[in-house]
């Protein structure tokens, strides 16, 4: 009997090239492509239950078995340390996770540093940036913001912001200069620890399909 | 009982643990008769040993991350101790100061909680109730495996799991392979550690740099297989000693199992990597679809006792009862008749003791009420009790109320009793 998948795809700038790669891997994708606000999608053909959902509840609804499998950005994964398998890395949905502050800035904030001795880091992913601070033994205190990240130097709320980028084009319109690179992020398939043991010969299939797309 | 929130105060426990309330308490008695039962069938004993114990005693063969995971605390003395985080440290800890030798082997079993530190954030629970067994000091590593994995199964079995599969690795099959690549300390560990991590993509990666070739084969080894044959094939082409004895010793346990018909349920994974350190050759884990975390584990461990003073082998596992009790079909338990007695008059309050020991002989739970409740009828059925039976003051006659049939008549005592 064929068992049927659950995946868990990701709104947002990752939607798209995942349903790039399904459609490539063979997978109909018509049903996700009109899907029209609805959040469950069941494609009768590839026998696959598609759950849409926010980008960083993905390894959350795979940890938990909502889903067998899901696409998730590498940043999600490092702040959500989940206890899922990390299986493929599809090479897509390339961004950088970075640390920026205003331009001219770099040494006012090293100025700052010295004088007290901490520092404010905005970011929407506090558990990287604790420890990438804490790794450093540099004393930042994390403010954590939901949503427009490179605002808070240009407001004062924070001295740098750690946070995503793709081409750079947000940074320079509000005259934010990189400082250091924390790592590259990309979209990766990852399954939960039951369902890859016990849905092993469809997750395993699904690899494979998919994985024949991207070499 | 639970439900009503509005005249009770609010109380808030500490973060990741809970209440156990008497219609959750009775299903897991019910699991836990069924494993005890079984654990005591095959001659295990079981122990209880302190919640608290000395940090240092405690923290013997766990791995770095997992003394993270200890709930320490300073004794009156100033002394650091710890909730125990799981049973086989401590029962290791007992057979080093108490068993000697020639008593050998021992058999020990416990239905304990353990309390592990968790992440605040993710909200995950810090105490696991845990039922599981230690086979110690058996000369025969091959058959003591066997046997505790044939208690699991019966019991996962008699509590009536589906579609449950046993994942089988050994520790040293991943030396092997790291053998084969030629690693040294530092590049074992991490690839250890990716393979922890479950970070597959980060494995190839790094595998990738020495040879892809090599690398593909790896990879293809960490991958669940239910098939051990398979596996033989992949490996031909590596001559380590390590890789070949630990795979010969799991088609071993698997000879064994199939002889007995257990087989279906198992999967060879040597990707199983347990946090706990202590453990030296065979290991295992339990998954069951719906549950999202492993139901239990296990495996073999052969130099930790001997940091108690008795240089042991042993092997042994433990199931997570709260996991069990959601994945446990429900099996058709033989509910008991239960009925509510009262009178009307306090002052026979003896004879309706006398009367309930009379009932409860034929195997009635009866629960006595002394006080005056307005809508017995109502609270009887929100109670999930049968029969409502209220005495009349002349202790004579009783209105007798049928909850099942929703039938009212009026008896004679001893009618009543000896209905039942």
């Amino acid at each position: 009997m064929k068992k049927e998948l659950k995946v868990a795809i990701p709104k947002g700038y990752l939607f798209k090239p995942c349903l790039e790669i399904l459609e490539k891997a063979g997978y109909d994708t018509g049903p996700l492509a009109g899907r029209d606000r609805k959040l469950f999608i069941y494609s009768e053909k590839d026998s696959m239950q598609y759950i849409i959902s926010r980008p960083m509840d993905v390894p959350v609804y795979v940890e938990y078995g909502a889903c067998d499998v899901g696409f998730s950005g590498k940043d999600d994964l490092v702040e959500k340390e989940s206890n899922v398998y990390e299986l493929l890395d599809l090479k897509c949905g390339k961004c950088r996770l970075i640390l920026a502050t205003l331009k001219n800035g770099i040494e006012k904030v090293k100025d700052y540093y010295k004088h007290f001795g901490s520092i404010k880091v905005a970011t929407s992913y506090p558990n990287i940036a604790r420890k990438y601070f804490d790794q450093k033994g540099i004393q930042a205190e994390i403010i954590k913001l939901y949503g427009s990240v490179e605002l808070a130097p240009v407001l004062g709320i924070a001295d740098e912001i750690l946070d995503l980028t793709s081409t750079g084009k947000t940074l320079k319109e509000h005259d934010l200069v990189e400082m250091e690179e924390i790592f590259v992020s990309t979209a990766r398939i990852i399954a939960n620890i039951t369902s890859y043991r016990i849905k092993y010969d469809e997750i395993s299939r699904f690899i494979k399909k998919l994985k024949k797309v991207i070499k | 009982m639970f439900g009503n929130k509005k005249d009770n105060k609010i109380v808030k426990l500490p973060y990741g643990l809970r209440d156990i309330v008497p219609s959750e308490s009775e299903e897991r008695n019910n699991i836990k008769k069924i494993i005890s039962g079984e654990f005591k069938k095959w001659g295990y004993g079981e122990v209880r040993t302190p919640v608290i114990e000395y940090t240092k005693n405690i923290s013997i063969g766990v791995g770095k991350d997992w003394k993270d995971k200890l709930i320490n605390f300073f004794d009156i003395d100033g002394s650091l101790v710890s909730l125990r985080s799981d049973m086989t440290i401590p029962i290791a800890r007992l057979t080093g100061m108490r068993i000697k030798r020639e008593q050998l082997p021992v058999r020990f079993c416990y239905l304990a909680d353990s309390f592990r530190q968790s992440d605040i954030q993710k909200g995950i629970r810090r105490v696991y109730n845990q039922a599981g067994l230690e086979f110690i000091g058996s000369s025969n590593p091959v058959m003591s495996d066997t046997e505790i994995l044939i208690i699991l199964i019966n019991i996962l079995n008699g509590i009536n799991i589906q579609e449950y599969r046993i994942g089988i690795g050994h520790v040293e099959f991943i030396e092997g392979l790291c053998d084969w690549f030629k690693y040294d300390l530092t590049e074992r560990e991490y690839v250890r550690r990716v393979i922890a991590s479950k970070n597959f993509v980060e494995l190839e990666n790094f595998l990738n740099k020495k040879s892809k070739i090599k690398a593909d084969i790896f990879i293809k080894l960490m991958q669940p297989e239910s098939d051990i044959k398979k596996i033989s094939k992949l490996i031909s082409e590596i001559n380590e000693p390590k890789v070949i004895k630990s795979l010969g010793y799991l088609k071993k346990i698997y000879r064994n199992l199939s002889d007995l018909g257990y087989q279906e349920s198992l999967i060879t994974d040597f990707s199983i990597i347990r946090d706990f350190s202590y453990y030296t050759g065979l290991l295992f884990e339990v998954y069951c679809p719906g549950v999202t975390s492993i139901l239990g584990s296990g495996g073999r461990y052969e130099g930790l006792i001997k940091e108690f003073g008795l240089d042991v082998p042993a092997t042994g596992f433990a199931l997570d009862i709260d996991l069990a009790h959601k994945a446990a079909k429900k099996t058709e338990v033989k509910e008991s008749y239960r009925i509510l007695l009262n009178c009307a008059s306090d002052k026979k309050s003896i004879e309706l003791i006398k009367m309930a020991y009379r009932l409860r002989c034929s195997n009635m739970i009866v629960e006595l009420c002394f006080e005056k409740i307005p809508d017995i009828k109502n609270f009887a059925i929100e109670k999930k009790f049968n029969l409502v039976v209220e005495v009349e003051k002349d202790f004579k006659n009783a209105r007798v109320t049928d909850l099942d049939r929703n039938i009212k008549t009026v008896k004679k005592i001893d009618d009543l009793i000896k209905e039942f």
